[in-house]
């Protein structure tokens, strides 16, 4: 009884990840438009970040003209640039490169 | 003046333990060293004086940035978590925190990635908000997450044909499962609205301003399941069951088809003869969302 309710289980979750996959095909080769809208729908709530950036030393005045104050733009926060590759700076930087 | 000759390696070392030393109240660098020497000497020790200051001086300097940057970042990666408790016991336990978890990384992106933890392991920064404030910062650093974490190609068809009881998956990258004890999801949305609105009415952030924790919609403990996820480069928040979110964790964990779904029904209230039909709709769902993938190819030769 067990198994059969396991293995009825394992073929529904089969059945769903081929139908799910062959829906989000078609929803985007039959129209590249709409493929999207299909999988928001169902994507939850949406978050929209657009903050605009900040300087961390705005407003700290106190090494003006002692050097050691980098007004960075808080690099790619809130941008896209950089969005599923990994590796966003808060401040902008970059891993440094050895040789 | 002579300097005492010192490695690079104990140069940076003693720069950082100075660097990052927390401020006194006053924003100031302290006193004492974490080894109790006093600081004149530290920075004596290995920084010169120039014209206008004293190696305290310049020293102080850079102990003020590092603080200034890394609370900035942390509290513009947080803004939800500020709201609830308030600038000023937001202030005290970012210092608490990076205190304890200083910045290991060469970007600022990970700064926050022990914070949820960090907060749970020390109810007394966050008052009587704390389990909420626990799941607000959980949902802030899953957005860190999912806002920038690789996405794999899902699963085709050829693959899915493939399957059988025993196979592993991985789950999307982007995709973070957040085991909460509130539905804190649309108050951390609604939070971090209000944060951009005074952001862009102010012109800058207000970090620096003081502000009371605010009043909050009642919000009953309910022990809730969240997965945060993008799709075409926005983030989404969705609410699931605790049996699905109990099956996308033994997938990720690498556990075998067939385990990870008997896995996601332990304990569960789910009639058996309703199971096959809701197992169906979810992996059809996760499908079309694309979350499900193959694992990486290391971790099959591993098996």
């Amino acid at each position: 009884m067990k198994n059969q309710l396991n293995a009825a289980l394992l073929t529904a979750a089969l059945a769903g990840l081929m139908g799910g996959t062959v829906a989000a095909h078609a929803a985007t080769t039959a129209n590249s438009t709409n493929g999207p809208i299909v999988k928001a729908m169902n994507a939850g709530l949406k978050y929209s970040s657009d903050k605009p950036a900040k300087h961390s030393c705005k407003g700290k005045n106190d090494c003006k003209g002692q050097g050691g104050c980098k007004s960075s733009d808080n690099g790619c926060k809130g941008k896209n640039s950089c969005k599923g590759k990994g590796g966003c700076a808060t401040d902008g930087s970059h891993m440094p490169k050895f040789a | 003046m002579t300097v005492p000759s010192m490695s690079l390696a104990d140069l940076q070392r003693t720069m950082a333990s100075a660097v990052m030393q927390p401020l006194t109240a006053g924003e100031n660098m302290r006193a004492k060293s974490r080894d109790g020497r006093p600081m004149r000497k530290v920075a004596a020790s290995f920084i010169a004086p120039n014209s206008n200051l004293t190696p305290f001086e310049r020293l102080e300097i850079y102990n003020r940035q590092y603080w200034y940057r890394v609370l900035s970042a942390l509290a513009e990666d947080f803004p939800g978590l500020r709201a609830v408790v308030g600038s000023r016991k937001f202030h005290a336990l970012s210092v608490a925190y990076l205190d304890a978890h200083p910045n290991r990384s060469f970007t600022l992106r990970n700064l926050g990635s022990h914070l949820a933890q960090w907060l749970a392991a020390n109810p007394k920064y966050a008052g009587r908000r704390h389990a909420l404030a626990v799941d607000v910062a959980r949902i802030e650093w899953a957005f860190v997450e999912t806002f920038d974490s690789a996405e794999d190609t899902p699963l085709t068809a050829e693959q899915i044909a493939t399957l059988d009881a025993g196979s592993k998956l991985a789950l999307q990258p982007h995709l973070q499962l957040i085991p909460l004890s509130y539905p804190a999801d649309e108050l951390v949305l609604n939070l971090h609205q209000r944060d951009k609105k005074q952001t862009s009415e102010a012109g800058v952030a207000s970090e620096e301003d003081e502000e009371p924790p605010i009043a909050l919609p009642h919000l009953r403990k309910k022990p809730t399941w969240l997965a945060s996820h993008r799709v075409d480069f926005s983030v989404y928040y969705l609410r699931i069951s605790r049996e699905e979110f109990s099956t996308l964790a033994a997938i990720r964990q690498g556990i075998g088809l067939a385990d990870a779904l008997a896995t996601g029904f332990v304990g569960s209230r789910i009639p058996a003869e309703r199971r096959a039909a809701q197992v169906q709709q979810w992996f059809a769902n996760w499908a079309e969302l694309g979350w499900i993938c193959t694992p990486p190819l290391e971790s099959i030769i591993k098996d």
